[in-house]
């Protein structure tokens, strides 16, 4: 047996710190996550994002004059306990799917969430503005049938609402139901991309989905 | 002028940290990356899961101080600190034996495979390779204090430290794991023969 000495263990040990220095790391643009505010469909938004894609949106309440809005937005961002670093303008691909209502183009950060969640949100990215669909058709489409109220749960969950259009998921009887900024304000988003929603858009029960491309049809 | 500020601000780094955490933390993140990118990917083989790793040892390192307050950052020591956090996760990693869900990346299991069959010839080659395929076979606290003493080049004291265990027992963990990797490449050396 030919014996191999303890330096030439501790020379080759060294050596793979010498010859693995991997290529540039990006990890500071992964870390520290850039903020800006920019107009959504509906009002202002608060897009966060890092060099992995978009981590959240906010839409912001409250009104400029008073302050309010100002301090709903330093409230969302302190409450996502990252390092954050303001930017003037998000990357062109969100600023466009904003514009569009498609969030198809965009590349989400979704390390944080559970793969469930992350396969309930990429569905929902294939209902196309106008368009409505009920939950029990997510579950189908991801090959879960009975796990209705669990996409229920994921959906509200969603990080990017708007772009994950999550409000275009609806209840099989066509009322719009539930959302997590209200379901008034899912009315509102649903009428501003064309869909006919008719009774108080204040009560996800009645709010009631008339017409839309399509609620059941479709794949 | 510029430079010689961040040099100030690199050495007081924990102060600035402590009086303006967000200000702070991007220097922290310049200063510490190439440290923790080393020991992750000497750990993994794996650019993405050292990148991921990191990044995560970073943010949560944010979040606790977050939740700390400027007198306990103030004393932090930022690198043996940092590394406690990462080694911790990279343990965490080993133990469930999976990688990230969303990403497609080697799993280490696969990298311990091979090893854990040489007769296939392809970890003990006696190239550089061999070395690190050769570390997957040692027990985690052993293969943790190898790379961190030999490979990167930390103190037997941050390795006590990383661990969580006696400057005695770090000792041994390097010197039982440099025993074993000798014996393994003498094997190796020998078959090849």
């Amino acid at each position: 047996m030919k014996s191999v000495s303890e330096n030439d263990v501790l020379r080759r040990l060294r050596g793979l710190n010498l010859a693995t220095t991997g290529p540039g790391s990006n990890v500071e643009d992964m870390v520290i996550h850039k903020w800006c505010t920019i107009d959504g469909p509906i009002g202002p938004v608060v897009v966060v994002y890092n060099s992995i894609g978009l981590r959240h949106l906010h839409l912001l309440q409250g009104d400029v004059e008073h302050g309010s809005r100002s301090a709903d937005a330093g409230e969302f961002l302190s409450s996502l306990g990252l390092p954050l670093l303001e930017v003037k303008g998000p990357p062109l691909e969100v600023s466009r799917g904003l514009e569009r209502g498609d969030g198809r183009e965009i590349s989400y950060d979704l390390r944080d969430f559970t793969s469930f969640e992350a396969e309930v949100w990429m569905a929902a990215l294939e209902i196309v503005r106008g368009q409505v669909k009920p939950y029990s058709w997510l579950a189908q489409h991801i090959g879960r049938p009975r796990a209705v109220r669990a996409v229920g749960t994921a959906l509200g969950k969603n990080p990017i609402p708007i772009l994950i259009p999550c409000h275009r998921v609806v209840r099989s009887d066509g009322t719009v139901g539930n959302y997590a900024f209200g379901s008034d304000y899912k009315a509102r988003i649903l009428r501003h991309e064309g869909v006919v929603v008719s009774g108080s858009s204040s009560n996800p029960d009645k709010a009631h989905v008339t017409r839309a491309i399509s609620i059941h049809g479709g794949n | 002028m510029i430079e010689y500020l961040e040099q100030i601000v690199v050495a007081e780094l924990t102060q600035y940290l402590a009086m303006d955490l967000d200000g702070g933390f991007p220097v922290l993140v310049r200063e510490y990356q190439g440290l923790l990118m080393a020991m992750a990917f000497q750990s993994t083989r794996s650019q993405a899961d050292a990148e991921d790793l990191v990044a995560t040892c970073l943010l949560n390192a944010y979040r606790s101080m977050r939740g700390y307050g400027p007198q306990r950052i103030a004393q932090l020591k930022l690198r043996s600190w940092l590394t406690t956090i990462l080694v911790n996760l990279i343990r965490n990693r080993w133990r469930k034996g999976l990688t990230d869900t969303l990403r497609a990346s080697r799993p280490l299991w696969e990298v311990d495979e091979r090893i854990q069959n040489p007769s296939e010839g392809r970890a003990l080659d006696g190239s550089q390779t061999s070395v690190a395929d050769l570390l997957g076979i040692l027990p985690p606290n052993q293969r943790i204090a190898v790379i961190m003493r030999h490979v990167i080049g930390y103190e037997l004291r941050d390795i006590s430290e990383a661990l969580g265990c006696p400057i005695g027992t770090a000792k041994s963990h390097v010197s039982r794991g440099l025993a074993r990797l000798r014996a393994e490449l003498e094997r190796g050396v020998s078959w090849q023969e």
